[in-house]
């Protein structure tokens, strides 16, 4: 064998992990690109056979007129959404971060029992519970109310953000919050100045969690809201999905995915950086 | 006058006592190292003066106050932890001002008093670094910048060259008595490693399961110990310890042979005594002079000194330390004689025997 011909040839295996990697990426942005793409159909085009995805007669925006002109208008949904998920974002890394942090250095009784409790909260299907959340909401007259679902969401969303939490502040060595009682920091200030910067990626992973689930959440909104205006995107997608004669406005609802997609993703880009170190840490020690 | 001092000091967790009452008045810029065994509570006690831990009973007094149930900012130390304990995410001049910020002091006044303790341990070219970017021996100077930095009465250290490597603890080592020489602070030094203690200490206090067992300089501890512990534990290797019998003529017999204590031992015929000889009192016999017949089990050679492991007479085990000559060979017999000034007699529940 010349030794060109070796060259190349290391070349090439060289190259295939790219090639590999490629391919994975295109297949994963395939349906992401589809939708973009086929959001941008005009309404008449809207309706045929999905190939090719992209528009063949120019782009337009109807499909983002149609999912506007729906009920309050898609900014107002776009709002609601957005203050549920900020709201459940914030109070679920703040409960979680107190919560954590008392679980991980407070030794009071039953602690591990509260613990354990708090977890298997996890095991319980949240649709078994939706009936009974029902009536709980309507007898504090939150029902129908923004902030009813927020505080349902978070609910839901705490046993995982205390569990992440606490594993955050056990990685923390008790060392470094002592050299700061020795600094002269105390209670929140110890929180916020010294362990808060540790446990970022523990916050992030929550965050993120909590953002996404009830962003894309459907099912609780459906139930819990009644008011048009209050919908959330998810809820808003299904009331303009329904075209003419029961036919599927597909315009629509490619626009609806591309609208709520795009949030997910400037999150998750965001935070992705702590949210990996969040998953790893202390996988090996 | 910024001397510690112990009253009937205590620490129980439930029922169990981790330190049994435990007295100690260390003077106005002592270097005293606190050494024991691991669980010997010289840890816990260093961190009920640092008042990291509740003081079941008794009290701590810092510079003539009582700081008792001070709270750690508040008692005038300053400590260094084993695993630095330095905050990740600032960098080292950060590290070094962050008590001093906590305080409100003006930021010209932390930077200023960071440069000067950054000065001392050569520690400016690292100032903008963040912890993850020094090594073992930057992050522990680091640790005791920090300290420096907060101006304290009393600098306690918590083992903090246990996780470097022999090198680089044999430096700090220097370094942290040369820290003594030139601030003059008292400092308080936890330690297993008896070398730190003995070449550190002005005074060091040998303990024991939460008691006492010695306090006194290098030298008391090592020419002088109060009891078994004590000696064996203090010396590397460790001292020899024979089981030997008090005669009628008021010599101990040994291995077979008879020999004459310290004149002014205060014997009783006939008991059970404990005789410790250190390895390099030791020597090989001359003709004719009374000495410990010894079989050779294996030497051990340290290219200065070699140690020799072996058996006495009776079978009991004894380790002599040789500066020169031929290492013996394994199944040797030779005689070892010493001078009777060099024994410590302890009686047989281990106490000396002046």
């Amino acid at each position: 064998m010349s030794p060109r011909r070796r060259h190349g040839r290391s070349r090439m295996v060289a190259a295939l992990p790219t090639l590999v990697g490629v391919i994975v990426a295109a297949t994963f942005l395939a349906p992401l690109a589809w939708a973009v793409l086929a959001s941008f159909r005009p309404a008449a085009e809207a309706a045929q056979p999905p190939l090719p995805p992209w528009p063949t007669q120019g782009f337009s925006l109807d499909a983002y007129r149609t999912l506007d002109s729906a009920s309050g208008g898609l900014w107002l949904h776009a709002a609601n959404s957005g203050l549920v998920a900020g709201a459940t974002v914030v109070l679920s890394v703040v409960v979680s971060l107190f919560a954590g942090y008392g679980f991980s250095r407070y030794r009071f009784p039953l602690r591990n029992t509260c613990f354990v409790l708090v977890m298997t909260t996890m095991m319980v299907p949240f649709q078994s519970i939706l009936v009974p959340l029902f009536i709980l909401l309507t007898h504090l007259h939150l029902q129908n109310t923004l902030t009813g679902l927020t505080l349902v969401y978070v609910t839901l969303q705490l046993p995982f953000s205390i569990f992440m939490m606490r594993n955050a502040f056990d990685a923390v060595p008790k060392e470094i919050e002592e050299a700061a009682r020795i600094d002269g920091v105390r209670d929140l200030r110890l929180l916020v100045r010294v362990l808060l910067p540790l446990v970022m990626p523990g916050v992030a992973t929550v965050a993120i969690f909590a953002f996404l689930n009830s962003w894309n959440e459907f099912l609780a909104a459906l139930i819990f809201l009644s008011d048009e205006n209050k919908f959330t995107l998810p809820v808003l997608m299904t009331a303009v999905r329904a075209g003419r004669f029961g036919s599927i406005d597909w315009g629509a609802v490619q626009a609806g995915v591309t609208v709520m997609m795009i949030p997910c993703l400037v999150v998750f880009l965001a935070l992705q950086r702590f949210y990996i170190r969040g998953l790893t840490a202390g996988a090996v020690k | 006058m910024s001397g510690v001092e112990l009253r009937g000091v205590t620490k129980s967790y439930g029922l169990v006592d981790v330190i049994h009452g435990v007295d100690l008045s260390i003077g106005d810029g002592d270097f005293v190292v606190f050494v024991g065994p691991s669980g010997c509570g010289k840890s816990t006690l260093l961190r009920m003066i640092a008042g990291l831990e509740e003081v079941t009973a008794g009290d701590i007094a810092i510079a003539g106050r009582d700081v008792t149930d001070a709270d750690p900012s508040e008692r005038g130390i300053a400590m260094v932890f084993q695993s630095y304990a330095l905050y990740p995410h600032m960098s080292v001049r950060d590290n070094m001002g962050f008590g001093l910020k906590m305080m409100r002091r003006p930021a010209a006044a932390v930077a200023s008093r960071v440069e000067a303790a950054a000065d001392i341990l050569k520690l400016g070219p690292l100032l903008d670094r963040k912890p993850s970017q020094l090594s073992g021996g930057q992050r522990q100077r680091v640790a005791i910048g920090r300290a420096i930095v907060r101006d304290p009465k009393v600098f306690l250290f918590d083992e903090p060259l246990s996780n470097l490597d022999a090198e680089l603890r044999v430096s700090m080592r220097i370094e942290i008595a040369r820290l003594h020489r030139e601030l003059g602070n008292t400092m308080i030094y936890v330690t297993h490693d008896q070398t730190e203690a003995m070449t550190l200490a002005d005074r060091i206090v040998v303990l024991r399961a939460g008691r006492i067992e010695q306090t006194g300089t290098p030298a008391e501890v090592y020419d002088d110990p109060v009891n078994t512990f004590v000696a064996g534990f203090i010396g590397s290797p460790r001292m020899n310890l024979f089981q030997g019998r008090t005669t009628p003529g008021g010599g101990v017999t040994l291995g077979g042979v008879v020999v004459s204590p310290p004149p002014a031992a205060r014997l009783v015929p006939g008991r059970p005594v404990q005789v410790g000889l250190r390895p390099e009192h030791l020597r090989d016999a001359r003709a004719g002079e009374p000495a410990l017949a010894v079989t050779v089990a294996f030497s051990e050679y340290l290219g200065g000194t070699s140690y020799v492991h072996g058996e006495i007479a009776d079978g009991q085990p004894i380790v002599a330390e040789r500066r020169r000559g031929a290492t013996p060979a394994p199944g040797d017999r030779i005689a070892l004689a010493f001078d009777p000034g060099d024994l410590r007699l302890f009686d047989a529940e281990g106490l000396r025997i002046p």
